[in-house]
């Protein structure tokens, strides 16, 4: 198991704890565990959402916060939660490209990966929820796929999107057209083929 | 500009409305936070206020850590003084084991690897090997398998079979005594009488008690049973039933629903598995799924006909209407 070790994610630059963890002062330190505490899930799920494979998740959520300890003196009051995210998006965004995310699927393996018909009482209904979910946003740009997740699922506005992303809101607002049709088009790819294979979606 | 209207917040077709919801609801495990607070260096600080040398002083520590840490307190501190060791022992159960599901990716299997693929924090470094020599014991299975053994040593021969992984050698070029992480000095602790393997991993696992009021539940300590619910555990358990009360408290009852399903695969066999189950049939009944509702109150009447809950769901679901 120990050849199994190195994540392709950790290949990139995951900062080892000990060895690169910066010394920072206490009020930085306090600082950053309220950062840690407010957006640590938050930046976690990003990730996922954006594609970051369910083994390389915790470390990327790591890294981005090793990201923040190391710039914690340039991260303004107020914008720790900008920070936080743009560092998630480029390490979504490296680590996608290292290869560490799930690529871009055909729809055939988009079909193979969608559950037939759980019953509403199983358990792991939500585990197959999230798992189309991803499935659906695979198959999104990735660009397309940002907007959306930070939109949809995280509840920001057009606004501290269009800002995050350094877009015009218009930009930010056509991109959040396209991908809720290509949401809908995959899901609804989906959703009927889990049909014709006898399940409800 | 106006700004669109979100799906969830306007009529959007069930299986959109799922997939998002189960999205919101998504979220590391408790066992992820705390690895990533102790790698961060973020977790040990907040211990900082100890200093005492008896084995209270865990429940001591956790109550004044945190306001969120509350309910660990109280247990912890009930533990304290009742089975100090066991919770001590199950905490250095708890880390140590789950070191061994370090070594990441390519084994397929969601839950487990959800929580084994976080960097190896230092966290477990500080068990002093003197511990592992106590226990010849075989390596224990991974985390999720791990029996009830609350023996002392069980954990420290874990970890010491444990052969050092690139990311142990490596990024915790931590001496078992030097334990840089922790804010005050191994608090020496006659009190227990495994005293030099519990005490140590207790105090590194105080800090975590005072972050799961944030967390989501821990998906990897799903083993049911009653002895290794550590406090974090409860806390997780808390936290994510915390979200189906206020869905139910905000009307919301749909909203509850993927919350409650998500507690209950989280932890199966839960402690809080009564007040769950008592929850769905709030949600049930208020989305008038009588019968649904009405089969899982039998269900919980049946099984726990003397819970304080009892009553409120007798008073929810009369059972004369039992069909």
């Amino acid at each position: 198991m120990i050849e199994l070790e190195v994540s392709p994610l950790r290949a990139v630059d995951v900062p080892r704890p000990e060895a690169e963890r910066p010394v920072v002062s206490t009020t930085a330190r306090a600082r950053l565990r309220a950062m840690f505490q407010e957006h640590f899930t938050f930046v976690w799920r990003v990730l996922r959402r954006l594609g970051v494979a369910v083994q390389a998740v915790d470390d990327a959520a790591q890294q981005v916060f090793f990201v923040a300890t190391r710039r914690v003196d340039d991260i303004q009051a107020g914008s720790e939660r900008a920070f936080l995210l743009s560092t998630a998006m480029r390490i979504a965004s490296e680590a996608r490209r290292a290869g560490a995310l799930a690529r871009e699927l055909p729809h055939d393996e988009l079909d193979a990966r969608a559950h037939p018909a759980p019953s509403p009482e199983q358990l792991t209904e939500r585990k197959h929820a999230l798992e189309a979910l991803d499935a659906v946003l695979d198959a999104m740009p990735f660009e397309l796929r940002t907007v959306f997740v930070l939109f949809e699922i995280e509840g920001l506005s057009t606004h501290e999107i269009a800002a995050l992303l350094g877009a015009p809101r218009g930009t930010v607002a056509s991109r959040l057209r396209r991908a809720r049709e290509e949401f809908e088009a995959a899901a609804a790819r989906l959703r009927a083929r889990a049909a014709f294979r006898g399940g409800a979606p | 500009m106006t700004e669109p209207r979100r799906l969830l917040e306007g009529e959007t077709d069930e299986w959109t409305r799922g997939v998002l919801e189960s999205a919101r609801a998504d979220g590391p495990s408790g066992r992820s936070c705390r690895k990533a607070a102790v790698a961060l260096g973020l977790g040990a600080a907040t211990v900082s206020a100890a200093g005492s040398t008896s084995a209270t002083v865990v429940g001591a520590k956790v109550a004044t850590a945190s306001v969120g840490a509350l309910v660990v307190a109280k247990w912890v501190g009930v533990a304290a003084v009742g089975i100090a060791t066991t919770v001590a022992v199950v905490q250095v159960a708890r880390h140590p084991t789950s070191e061994r599901v370090v070594p990441p990716a390519t084994t397929g299997h969601v839950a487990a690897t959800a929580a084994a693929a976080t960097t190896p924090p230092p966290a477990a470094a500080p068990v002093p090997p003197t511990a592992a020599a106590a226990e010849p014991e075989p390596p224990a299975p991974p985390a999720m398998t791990v029996p009830e053994p609350l023996r002392a040593g069980i954990a420290p021969p874990s970890r010491a079979a444990l052969p050092p992984t690139k990311g142990l050698a490596a990024d915790s070029p931590v001496s078992p005594n030097a334990a840089p992480l922790r804010a005050t000095p191994p608090s020496a602790p006659p009190v227990v009488d495994s005293a030099p393997a519990a005490a140590p991993p207790t105090e590194v696992f105080a800090p975590s008690a005072t972050t799961p009021y944030f967390l989501p539940p821990d998906n990897s300590a799903a083993a049911p049973s009653t002895a290794r619910r550590s406090a974090s555990t409860l806390f997780a358990e808390t936290s994510a039933l915390d979200v189906a009360r206020s869905a139910l408290r905000a009307h919301d009852p749909a909203r509850a629903l993927p919350a409650l399903d998500a507690y209950d695969a989280r932890f199966p066999g839960g402690a809080l598995a009564p007040e769950a189950a008592v929850l769905r049939i709030e949600a049930l009944s208020a989305l008038g799924s009588r019968d649904d509702a009405r089969r899982l109150s039998n269900a919980f009447l049946q099984a726990h006909p003397n819970n304080p809950f009892a009553d409120r769901v007798r008073k929810l679901i009369p059972p004369a209407s039992i069909p």
